[in-house]
């Protein structure tokens, strides 16, 4: 466990999940292994709340739902991006570079650059 | 990438999303527990304790029952937004996968749907006639609680008149009775207006105050007629109709206060009625007779003198209302009592020798009942019970051709049967089917209804009240879509009975699908009621047709083609004797006469074959009425000379030339019908006549010069009228009297169009007197027509619904008879191979169906015997049973029948008993 990690921005936990699942359809614990796998931990997700944004997400018809085994034979339902999901990721994902840009701009600025 | 998503369409076809709630629940129970499990599993694989395993994996999942809480509730809306539209995808996938299946048959699809569509149109159009004309209320507040009031009697040798009330009767009724919350009587008439708009005459309603309270009507401005207008002597006030105010005043409130030029005196404008506010109008004896609406443009006071001697004149239409509770009965009860005592009230007026003779009496109607008159509704009604077993026959048809097609699909039912389609579910296919069908129908059926209407209105006549305002309206695309559904499930349910597992329909070729003793029974049953309705529908409109015929043969006793009629009407301010009127009526003959175009101009009080009412008690010279002979009571016009020549009306002895008029000869015309009543066997011409107050009069007797041979004044489909013509001039000069005031003018013309004659007319006495007005015209042969237009009306929309019936049986006969050799192939194979020959095998198709076409027929017969006695009221010299008329329609429907199984019969001669013996 690190010794501190990051609290997840606000609004951003969509992106996230959207992020997550392009890569193929995963159940709610996927989602969070596959977080702390590509952020090293770094990332403190409260686990709970990730089931509201599925959900949420599901009835924009962002996502699909379907109920699956596991490789271990339990029974995990499984979601995945649909087409419209899809297009919802890469609009956010748009959002997102224009808002670390100028963020990143923000911070990198010298006194008197607004002259 | 692409791999895991083949597994997942294998994952998806195992599972289908629950769509329950308790599923859709537990789903997310399931979901967090998964969760939650799986993590501890983790966190124990990777070396921790079973309790802290746990510990970890709650503390990382933060509140458990928030988060199931918040998830539940999404997920529970996405189940129910989802549900919905499986149901609507559902829906639509069975609508599709309906119309699919009913295009495969092209053929059962048109012919089902037109029929049902001809048949659901029919009714509709008639529904909404009725609910124009009968159903809908009459124009008023709480008008079901309106009465009209009468004093019916019958008159000796005139049978039974609705007498309106007289003034004494009003005074009487309206203080003593104990079942009305008020009491009002009018009567209407023309004013003429003058002033800078111009002259015109208006309909003018003449009312005792007491009409507003018992109609509940309201002002728009000012105010209505209160009951101090209403004393004799009171400054005449007038209240304007809401569309004369429109029109003449253009919507002006300032008009109210101002002053109403007339040709009489001027009179002051008190207030504006609401819009819409008309009276019932009154039948010629005062009675509310059957035009709904008399539009009242000057409403003014009578001003009755409650303390005048009482008169029996009886001139004014009477409308009460009644208390709540109160039933019309109980009503007339009340007025048969007050009537009783009008011998002790009245003596002068009403002797008790008059109440015997006359039966003077009182009546109390809903005045619904008064305006739609005694025969309309029930006509309607059997009008609309007509379109109802066109409706049926339509039905049958069309039930018939399920029955067919449920027979060629029962091999599929068996089928999805054996295969584990449930009984809703095969169910659920047929309903779409069916419903799908009829909704089409129906929505068809609205619009061959409107486009129906707009034909019956060109055909309809003009005194079928309210016709006018008949339009297409929900409560008909209500009932039009009630009826869809209704046979939608009818023809839908019908295959219920039989989609248990039919091991029959299985095998394959067998014999188990030649259908069973059932549905055949089923379809001769259909045959013989189609064709026992369509009997009695032709039956009907075959005596309609008849009674029409016998109409047009009937002589008016008048000759109609080219005559103009207009109303002309001179103020009383102007010509103020009956010689000064009979001076302008004079000018304005000779100057009509001189006009191109026409051929002969006169001019009488009142026109045969409109308003021809009016009953005076006329006396003959010399010859009291004996106590066992009736007094007639007759019309009493005022004709000017040239009137009977030009209406055509022929005179045998002298009809009263201007000469007669000059020397005052006192010269008078009667029908045949009155002379023969008056002087049986004897010749009139020279016998003394009176009315006017009987033989003491200062008049004297008239003398007959001339006889009418036959005149139908009343109405063609009445006895010749009774009447007396009287001369245009009085044999007293200087007379002042109204009655000349008033002309009726029958204008002669060579015009193909004698209305094109009308702006001429109104020129020539505009250029005589400006403030003369010149209204209604018409014409004399749309009077004949109008004499005939109920007949005519019942009859067309009869014959519309029997020739329907006719078509719709025809197609009905052949589809069962084809249906049934159809069925007999095989049997009609073995007989033409045992030597049957062509002629006999289609003896028996044919004779089978003439069978099933009797019974039909003997059925009507019985039927049409009860059911046209409901046409009498409009039948016209025409029994009922007329024994032509139901031998001619089955006959007919023999013949169609049987012209009907001659395809089936060919078919089944040319059936070639080899192939046949073969397929078997």
């Amino acid at each position: 466990m690190p010794e501190s990690s990051l609290e997840l921005l606000r609004g951003t936990l969509d992106l996230v999940i959207l992020k997550t699942l392009s890569w193929g359809p995963l159940h709610g614990v996927g989602v969070v292994q596959w977080i702390e796998a590509v952020t090293h931990q770094q990332l403190q997700v409260e686990e709970g709340a990730l089931y509201p944004a599925l959900h949420r997400l599901e009835r924009k018809g962002w996502l699909e739902a379907e109920w699956g085994f596991t490789d271990r034979g339990r029974k995990a339902k499984y979601y995945q991006l649909t087409a419209t999901g899809r297009k919802q990721l890469s609009a956010e994902l748009r959002t997102w570079s224009r808002y670390t840009t100028a963020i990143g701009r923000v911070i990198a600025a010298e006194g008197g650059a607004a002259r | 990438m692409t791999e895991p998503l083949d597994g997942w369409r294998e994952v998806r076809r195992v599972f289908r999303l629950p769509l329950s709630w308790r599923r859709a629940r537990h789903e997310v129970d399931e979901e967090l527990a998964f969760h939650l499990e799986e993590r501890i599993d983790q966190f124990v694989a990777a070396g921790m304790s079973r309790a802290d395993a746990e510990a970890e994996a709650a503390r990382r999942f933060g509140n458990v029952e928030g988060y199931r809480n918040r998830t539940r509730a999404i997920h529970e809306a996405t189940m129910q937004t989802r549900q919905r539209s499986e149901r609507l995808r559902g829906f639509l996938r069975e609508i599709a996968h309906s119309a699919r299946v009913l295009r495969r048959t092209p053929t059962f699809s048109l012919v089902a749907t037109i029929t049902l569509a001809l048949g659901i149109g029919a009714a509709t159009a008639i529904f909404l006639v009725l609910d124009a004309v009968v159903l809908r209320p009459l124009p008023y507040r709480q008008s079901e609680e309106l009465v009209s009031v009468l004093q019916p009697a019958t008159v000796p040798g005139s049978g039974d008149q609705k007498w309106g009330m007289s003034a004494a009767g009003y005074f009487h009724f309206r203080a003593n009775n104990r079942t009305l919350v008020d009491l009002a009587g009018y009567r209407t008439g023309g004013l003429t207006v003058t002033g800078e708009a111009g002259a015109e005459t208006v309909q003018m309603g003449m009312v005792t105050a007491s009409i507003f309270p018992t109609l509940r009507a309201q002002p728009l401005h000012g105010r209505l007629l209160l009951p101090e207008d209403d004393l004799p002597g009171a400054a005449p006030v007038v209240v304007l109709g809401h569309g004369f105010w429109q029109r003449r005043f253009g919507g002006d409130p300032g008009v109210v206060g101002t002053m109403l030029a007339t040709a009489g005196a001027s009179m002051e404008i008190v207030g504006v009625a609401e819009p819409g506010l008309t009276l019932p109008k009154p039948g010629p004896f005062g009675s509310t007779a059957n035009l709904a609406g008399f539009g009242v443009e000057v409403w003014g006071a009578m001003r009755l003198d409650p303390a005048a001697r009482a008169q029996n004149s009886h001139q004014y239409s009477g409308i009460g209302r009644l208390k709540p509770g109160v039933t019309p009965e109980m009503a007339q009860a009340d007025f048969e009592a007050m009537t009783e005592q009008f011998p002790t009230l009245f003596p002068s007026a009403y002797s008790t020798g008059f109440m015997e003779q006359y039966q003077f009496r009182a009546g109390v109607i809903p005045l619904r009942d008064e305006v739609l008159g005694p025969t309309l509704g029930p006509i309607l009604w059997m009008l609309f019970a007509a379109v109802g077993l066109v409706l049926v026959i339509a039905f049958a048809n069309v039930a018939n051709l399920f029955l067919v097609r449920m027979e060629a699909r029962r091999r599929e039912s068996a089928i999805r049967t054996a295969l584990g389609a449930d009984r809703p579910r095969m169910l659920a296919l047929f309903l779409s089917e069916s419903l799908l069908l009829t909704t089409v129908a129906g929505a068809i059926g609205c619009g061959v209804a409107w486009a129906g209407l707009r034909a019956l209105l060109v055909i309809a006549p003009t005194n079928i009240p309210r016709l006018a305002a008949v339009s297409m309206s929900g409560q008909a695309i209500l009932f039009a879509g009630g009826i869809s559904l209704l046979a939608g499930l009818v023809l839908g349910l019908m295959p219920l009975a039989r989609t248990r597992v039919d091991v029959a329909g299985l095998r394959e070729g067998g014999r188990g699908l030649t259908s069973g003793p059932g549905p055949r029974r089923a379809r001769s049953v259909l045959v013989v009621g189609q064709v026992a309705l369509a009997l009695m529908l032709l039956s009907a409109s075959g005596l309609m047709l008849k009674s029409v015929a016998r109409l047009r043969g009937v002589e008016p006793g008048l000759e109609p083609a080219g005559v103009l009629t207009v109303s002309i009407s001179i103020p009383f301010s102007q010509y103020g004797t009956l010689d000064a009127g009979v001076a302008f009526h004079r000018q304005l003959h000779e100057r009509l006469a001189s006009l191109p175009g026409v051929i002969r101009v006169g001019a009488s009080s009142a026109l045969p074959l409109r308003d021809f009412g009016g009953c005076s008690v006329v006396f003959r010279e010399g010859r009291p009425y004996g106590p066992d002979e009736q007094t007639p009571c007759v019309a009493t016009p005022r004709a000017t000379p040239g009137f009977f020549e030009a209406m055509g009306i022929a005179v045998s002895g002298h009809a009263p030339t201007w000469i007669d008029v000059d020397s005052r000869s006192g010269a008078v015309v009667v029908t045949r019908a009155l002379a023969d009543r008056l002087w049986p066997g004897e010749d009139p011409i020279g016998k003394g006549i009176t009315t006017n107050g009987g033989p003491d009069s200062p008049f004297g007797y008239y003398r007959v010069s001339g006889v009418i041979p036959a005149l139908r004044a009343d109405g063609l489909d009445r006895p010749p009228t009774e009447v007396v013509f009287y001369p245009a001039s009085e044999k007293v000069a200087d007379l002042r009297s109204g009655a000349l005031h008033d002309l009726e003018y029958a204008i002669q013309t060579s015009l193909a169009d004698p209305i094109s004659l009308v702006a001429s007319v109104r020129q020539l006495v505009a250029e005589l007197n400006p403030d003369v007005p010149v209204v209604n015209p018409q014409t004399m042969q749309s009077a004949v027509e109008q004499s005939m237009a109920r007949t005519s009306f019942v009859m067309t929309l009869l014959t519309i619904a029997g020739a329907m019936a006719l078509l719709l049986s025809a197609v009905g006969i052949y589809g069962v008879i084809s249906y049934l050799v159809a069925q007999r192939r095989g049997e009609i194979g073995v007989r033409m191979a045992l030597g049957a020959r062509v002629s006999q095998v289609a003896r028996l198709v044919v004779g089978q169906s003439l069978l099933l076409v009797a019974i039909g027929v003997g059925l009507g017969l019985a039927g049409a015997m009860v059911g046209t006695r409901a046409l009498q009221a409009v039948l016209y010299d025409v029994s009922p049973t007329d024994p032509v008329v139901l031998a001619s329609v089955s006959v007919l429907l023999l013949g169609i029948a049987t012209l009907a199984s001659v395809g089936p019969a060919r078919r089944a001669a040319s059936v070639e008993p080899v192939e046949v013996l073969r397929a078997e």
